[in-house]
């Protein structure tokens, strides 16, 4: 993954502890939902933390980690004890901030099907165009 | 106490001139204030000092650790005291690039020299490299001047982009204080970009546009601030509104 070493913490060696703000945005929870964000670190294993709400949708944690090691992640949300909705995977390199807009997994789905569908269609008229030739 | 950078990766949209009249109209009303020329084109160093050379800059305080009480210079005329800069300061960036904590350099020297101001102003250079992360990472606040033009816009996109970074990789919170109309000409697309960016950033723009006048570039010439040298202009009226606006 390529980084602009400009955006590099100098004073951090590959691996040293660092507390990452975590934020993540537009969450649509109802009363009485938890969100949790499920995190594995390079060569670790998975991890859960709790978030807090904050302003309107956003909700927040603190973790630590390590600095500029690959992490995978994604948030769900769990009401009634079950995992009703949850966001796609994600990679990327710890550092200190991470800020995420809700993106629900079915939605992007969706969106892979319109992808895929759009693809096929636009296939489908040059097909038409050729034949029209 | 407050280090406001005045910051578009974009030339020729008045930086400089924000910098030095910004300054000197807030040191009108009795302020306190510290400019800190970081452009290698020394602008604001020539706009207020004419020609002269110094032989202790900015550079002097990023590299010879000189302390920066050394390097301040006292304007009479703009009522504020300067860190000068130099041409060498083109080559700092290869200078600290090996340095531990070289995004911190600037901050940390400006740790004690800060609390003797009400605030203290960073005209940074027009381009992205280890000289704007310092001064970034040394500032609250920045402000961003713009001429409202279609590209004006790419250049906001590009800072918002880089606060979002620093946020990120270097764990630093940047408040963009707002957005400065400079170069002001009352025409249809100037409205529609100024529109434009209220409606995409959602950010704040001052309401005191800078018009553009032909006496904010001839009192740079002058080695004045724009309230001296035309001080009933209506560059001088907006700078003197502003800066009141600006402040916080």
């Amino acid at each position: 993954m390529k980084r602009n070493p400009l955006f590099i913490d100098s004073t951090k060696f590959q691996g040293d502890n660092i507390i990452t703000i975590v934020e993540l945005d537009g969450v649509p929870t109802e009363n009485g939902d938890s969100l949790f964000i499920k995190i594995k670190q390079e060569g670790g294993e998975d991890q859960v933390f709790h978030l807090t709400p904050g302003e309107d949708t956003q909700w927040k944690c603190q973790l630590n980690l390590p600095h500029m090691k690959e992490i995978k992640y994604y948030f769900f949300i769990i009401r009634d004890n079950k995992i009703i909705d949850q966001t796609p995977h994600k990679t990327s390199i710890s550092s200190y901030f991470i800020h995420e807009m809700w993106t629900s997994q079915k939605e992007s789905s969706q969106t892979k099907e319109i992808t895929s569908f759009d693809r096929a269609l636009s296939q489908f008229h040059e097909r038409l165009t050729r034949l029209a030739r | 106490m407050a280090i406001i950078s005045i910051i578009n990766q974009k030339g020729g949209v008045a930086k400089t001139t924000t910098s030095v009249n910004v300054a000197a109209a807030w040191s009108q009303t009795g302020k306190k204030i510290l400019l800190i020329d970081l452009d290698p084109q020394a602008s604001a160093t020539k706009s207020i000092f004419g020609e002269k050379d110094f032989d202790k800059t900015i550079f002097d305080v990023l590299i010879n650790k000189l302390p920066p009480e050394e390097a301040v210079i006292h304007s009479d005329v703009f009522g504020i005291d300067v860190i000068p800069s130099e041409i060498l300061l083109s080559g700092v960036d290869i200078q600290i690039a090996a340095h531990f904590g070289r995004e911190k350099i600037l901050k940390q020297k400006l740790e004690i020299i800060k609390k003797k101001y009400d605030a203290t102003i960073i005209d940074c250079p027009p381009s992205l490299g280890l000289l704007t992360i310092n001064a970034l990472m040394a500032s609250r606040d920045i402000i961003i001047p713009i001429c409202p033009e279609y590209f004006s816009l790419k250049g906001i996109e590009l800072i918002l982009e880089t606060l979002s970074n620093i946020r990120t990789g270097l764990g630093h919170k940047i408040n963009v204080r707002g957005i400065i109309i400079s170069r002001f000409r009352d025409r249809k697309i100037a409205k529609t970009t100024i529109d434009e960016i209220k409606d995409i950033y959602g950010l704040k723009i001052f309401e005191n546009y800078v018009p553009d006048n032909i006496v904010v570039e001839e009192a740079h010439h002058k080695h004045l601030p724009v309230t001296q040298f035309a001080p009933k202009s209506t560059a001088a009226k907006a700078f003197l509104s502003l800066a009141k606006e600006v402040w916080i």
